[in-house]
């Protein structure tokens, strides 16, 4: 059994180690299609021929395409992920001066909407057809329509430019104080976990609601045990096991989001980079988020995997 | 016995939609919404490019009713013509990806082996991707425009209905009645296309109305960030960004044209779940099936007690 | 004679959904001896599930009401007590056997887990350990081998499933087992192995079973006494012998019997009754079986009493009332 399980795991690690060097090659031929290169738009448009064949050859642009993509990944094992043209600099520090407001984004927003999102969906389970439940299902049915920046340009109306609690743009450091920090991160941070708090609560209201009058429920009923342990060890937890793959998922579209709430915040995040990066035509650079990103999603997708086995005994075999 | 005609509603799929007031009301919303936008050169009070520079960044009056952005441009007509890069971006990216989707699930699932491995594979990697991200990267490629546009929302769609097609494919590829079908001397193209295909339809069906209301959200989402259309054609992304930079001076610029796209998106999804519990085998029989039934029922018992009493005379 | 674990008085239920309103129960009357076995008989529909559920208070919420009647489980009134009270009575003294083993189980939760729960609940007493021994004593009282404990309800077959549903049941020797149909859903070699287990298990731990089924063979087999059920309202009661003679019964039990085949006597064709059981949302006034009924008169327009046609032998058919001229035994 042990063995088996273990096979199992190195399986899947393998399948996203695929996924990623697949993605490379997808990624790496759309480039190839991209109009525009970063070193005109890097030298501007008085430059000479000369100049812009020199620095071509500099950055290996003329080189063949397969050596520029084994080039590509030499680099992403060399530990510079390749060069920025427009920022001339290693595109490894530019992400890691930068991933850590993303991260810190990320992280805080898919606390506040796991805990939000699922203690919103029991009320509305357990309530289901009273006032609660109704309130609860319009909001979230609001809240996924609602436009991610638009969110955000309503709370900087209120908060930064109405009430001038909260700063409009920029990232505090916690090492500045807790209070400072806060007041910069709470607004991007609500943005950014508004639809997922309404997608969690939508889902685990209806898985809920799926388990709610199954028979091992009634099972558990009848041999006495109390309403509360019925709710979180006989429900909750069975209505977790579908949730648990939306649960990843919004974690990938929150990575996705902070393009979204960073340029709007003008954080200095991995989102507006790839904004930059676009605008500088620095698609390598772009890339190499995307990439980034991309291995962030995996692992959690892979970890989710991995956790299904120990939630759910029945994806064992 | 005099024979019926067969009413539309009839249809299960048509009474459990009608079933639900909400539903009705968000129909009548989408409708009107498009036909507004499709004949906003009768509708829209002004073009979406007449500059009026006597009124610039002005708030509502009654000569410009949603009031004029920074070119002195009717919000409101901007507005009614935004709707149709909206509509059509939506329309047209759940096609683009449900026929690739389909087309890729179908072959994965008969195919199966290394063609269905490098399938699933690459669908893996390109959703790996989040779709804002996905969608920003293909139109930095492909530059603006409502066609590229579509083209990049359309490929963060397609892994889904690939994957919905394929498990579809899977789960019944060996069912009698498609064996029988190879047994009959269909070759594995036509039979495919005859037995497999329709089945994995109605899910599909499911998923592109589903799917509506994110293609017009990943649309606004692209131009409130500059990559979507051209300017000056409006788009509701647009133009809460252009009323981003005014937000002090003049709020209801941005507010309004996102409020706009919350109504679209919500109603498509609405709808979408609608459809979804229309076409869900799993739900017949349930409260809108039961109401309708019953009322049929009535309905046929009066006529024949009125049939019987007309006997009588 | 010995103490009542159960006495239903006058039950009515109702569910109240959105549609209609389903008259489930109507003026149940019911009771158990310590240690007996009663068979509740009848078709799918007639209220059997409702009856046992509305014992245990584990109607749907805001669907399911009592609207009449009360039950009294070994001495407490279980519509009179607080829910957490009722939890102490449930699996305690009264524990339940649903009819599919498939899904009664937790599928997140290992088997032994599931035992021991139910013993955790219900005697706060005992150690660790000697709840883990009693986890493995109920495994293997129902034939598993405890080492399998650990293992979850899907690597199991339906059979054992069952076992293991039999087992928390029994887990805590409560004094009144509600069974409904536990047989149902297994293979007929299984049935037959499940029921002498039950009835095995009963005769150790000395419990009263209240055991729901269509089936009459399955009551042949394990009841003391059977009372069947049609359209919410027990119709005939008595030992089963006195059933089992086919002598003197009620229209409905009569048309029972005939439906099931008989292989010592020759049939082109099984007897089914005529009719359908009446639209359950229709308030019934009244003999229920009158409009199926080749014996129906005036006489039965009239709500109906139980009459005692031999002792301990009840039928709900105005043909045994010898008062008012009935013609049954003639």
């Amino acid at each position: 059994m042990k063995g088996k399980q273990v096979r199992k795991i190195l399986k899947r690690v393998l399948q996203s180690l695929i996924t990623i060097v697949l993605l490379t090659v997808i990624l790496f031929l759309l480039m190839q299609l991209i109009p525009g290169n970063p070193i005109i738009n890097f030298l501007g448009s008085n430059a000479t021929d000369e100049e812009i064949a020199y620095y071509t050859h500099l950055y290996g642009y003329d080189l063949p395409v397969w050596q520029q993509y084994v080039n590509w990944i030499k680099s992403m094992f060399d530990g510079t992920m390749g060069f920025s043209v427009s920022l001339q600099r290693n595109v490894s520090e530019i992400i890691f001066s930068r991933i850590g407001v993303t991260l810190t984004l990320v992280t805080w927003a898919f606390i506040v909407s796991v805990i939000l999102g699922v203690a919103f969906g029991i009320i509305a389970a357990l309530n289901r057809g009273k006032a609660v439940d109704t309130v609860i299902s319009i909001l979230s049915n609001a809240g996924i329509a609602m436009p991610v920046f638009w969110i955000g340009i309503i709370l900087i109306l209120i908060f930064a430019i109405r009430l001038g609690i909260c700063p409009s743009y920029g990232y505090t450091p916690i090492s500045k104080g807790l209070g400072p920090w806060f007041r910069g991160i709470v607004l991007p941070v609500t943005v950014l976990s508004f639809p997922s708090i309404s997608i969690f609560a939508r889902q685990t209201r209806s898985s809920m609601l799926d388990v709610i009058n199954q028979d091992y429920v009634m099972t558990a009923k009848s041999k006495g045990v109390k309403k509360r342990d019925i709710i979180f060890k006989h429900q909750l937890r069975n209505a977790l096991v579908p949730l648990l793959t939306i649960i990843v998922n919004r974690f990938a579209q929150m990575m996705g989001a902070t393009v979204l709430t960073e340029n709007i915040f003008t954080l200095p995040g991995m989102g507006s980079l790839m904004i930059n990066s676009i605008n500088s035509r620095d698609l390598q650079l772009f890339v190499d988020c995307i990439l980034v990103i991309a291995v962030f999603v995996t692992v959690a997708n892979l970890i989710v995997d991995i956790l299904y086995g120990f939630i759910d005994p029945r994806t064992k075999e | 016995m005099n024979k019926k005609k067969k009413k539309i509603t009839d249809s299960r799929f048509v009474r459990v939609i009608l079933a639900r007031k909400s539903v009705v009301f968000c129909l009548i919303v989408l409708i009107v919404t498009l036909l507004i936008s499709i004949f906003a050169d009768q509708v829209a009070p002004y073009g979406y490019d007449d500059q009026d520079y006597t009124s610039i960044l002005q708030g509502a009056s009654s000569k410009h009713l949603l009031g004029t952005d920074v070119l002195g441009r009717d919000i409101l007509s901007r507005l009614i013509y935004g709707g149709r890069v909206s509509f059509s971006v939506g329309a047209l990216t759940v096609v683009m990806a449900s026929i690739i989707g389909i087309a890729l699930g179908l072959v994965a699932g008969v195919a199966g082996g290394t063609i269905s491995a490098v399938i699933m594979r690459t669908i893996d990697a390109i959703s790996a991707v989040p779709t804002t991200i996905m969608s920003l990267f293909v139109t930095a490629i492909l530059g603006r425009g409502i066609v590229n546009m579509c083209i990049a929302i359309a490929i963060t769609l397609v892994p889904s209905y690939c994957r919905i097609t394929r498990s579809q494919v899977l789960s019944i590829r060996n069912a009698d009645y498609v064996v029988a079908g190879t047994l009959a001397g269909n070759n594995r193209t036509l039979n495919t296309i005859k037995h497999i295909l329709p089945n994995t339809i109605s899910l599909n069906i499911v998923m592109i109305t589903m799917n509506i209301g994110a293609a017009i959200m990943c649309e606004s989402t692209l131009s409130f960030l500059g990559m979507g259309v051209n300017p000056p054609m409006p788009s509701w992304g647009s133009m809460v960004n252009d009323g981003y930079t005014y937000l002090e001076r003049l709020p209801l610029m941005a507010i309004i044209p996102g409020v706009y796209i919350m109504i679209v998106v919500l109603c498509f999804n609405i709808v979408g779940d609608a459809v979804r519990d229309a076409l869900d085998p799993k739900l017949k029989g349930t409260l809108a099936d039961a109401r309708t039934k019953k009322r049929n029922r009535m309905k046929a018992e009066a006529a024949s007690a009125a049939a019987a009493a007309g006997a009588e005379e | 004679m010995s103490e009542k674990v159960l006495e239903i008085k006058n039950l009515s239920v109702e569910y109240n959904t959105e549609i209609a309103t389903i008259f489930a129960v109507n003026g149940l009357d019911m009771d158990l001896d310590a240690g007996e076995t009663l068979g509740l008989v009848g078709e799918t529909g007639a209220g059997k599930t409702t009856t046992a559920k509305a014992i245990m208070r584990i109607l749907p919420e805001k669907v399911g009401e009592i609207t009449s009647g009360n039950i009294v489980v070994d001495g407490k009134d279980v519509y009179a007590i607080s829910e957490a009270e009722m939890c102490n009575i449930r699996g305690k003294v009264v524990s339940m056997v649903f009819q599919d083993p498939m899904s009664a189980l937790n599928p997140i939760m290992t088997v032994g887990d599931q035992i021991k729960e139910v013993i955790r609940i219900h005697e706060k007493k005992l150690t660790k350990e000697q709840i883990d021994k009693k986890v493995d004593e109920m495994m293997e009282l129902v034939g598993i081998p405890a080492n399998r404990k650990v293992e979850y309800p899907h690597e199991f077959s339906g059979g054992m499933k069952q076992r293991i549903v039999i087992a928390i049941a029994l887990a805590c020797e409560p004094k009144l087992i509600l069974a409904d149909e536990p047989t149902t859903a297994l293979d007929v070699t299984i049935q037959a192995q499940m029921l002498a287990l039950i009835k095995d298990l009963q005769r150790r731990l000395g419990t009263a079973m209240l055991l729901i089924t269509h089936d009459f063979g399955v009551v042949a087999q394990i009841c003391e006494k059977v009372a069947v059920m049609y359209a919410g309202e027990i119709i005939e009661y008595g030992p089963v012998e006195k059933i089992f003679d086919h002598e003197n019964l009620h229209p409905y039990t009569i048309g029972l019997f005939r439906s099931i085949p008989n292989l010592k006597v020759k049939t082109a064709r099984l007897n089914a009754i005529d009719g359908m059981m009446p639209d359950p949302s229709v308030k019934l006034h009244g003999c229920h079986f009158a409009p199926r009924c080749k014996y129906a008169s005036e006489r039965c327009k009239a709500d109906q009493k139980m009459i005692e046609t031999e002792p301990g032998h009840f039928i709900r058919c105005c043909r045994f009332d010898k008062e008012q001229g009935g013609s049954a035994n003639e």
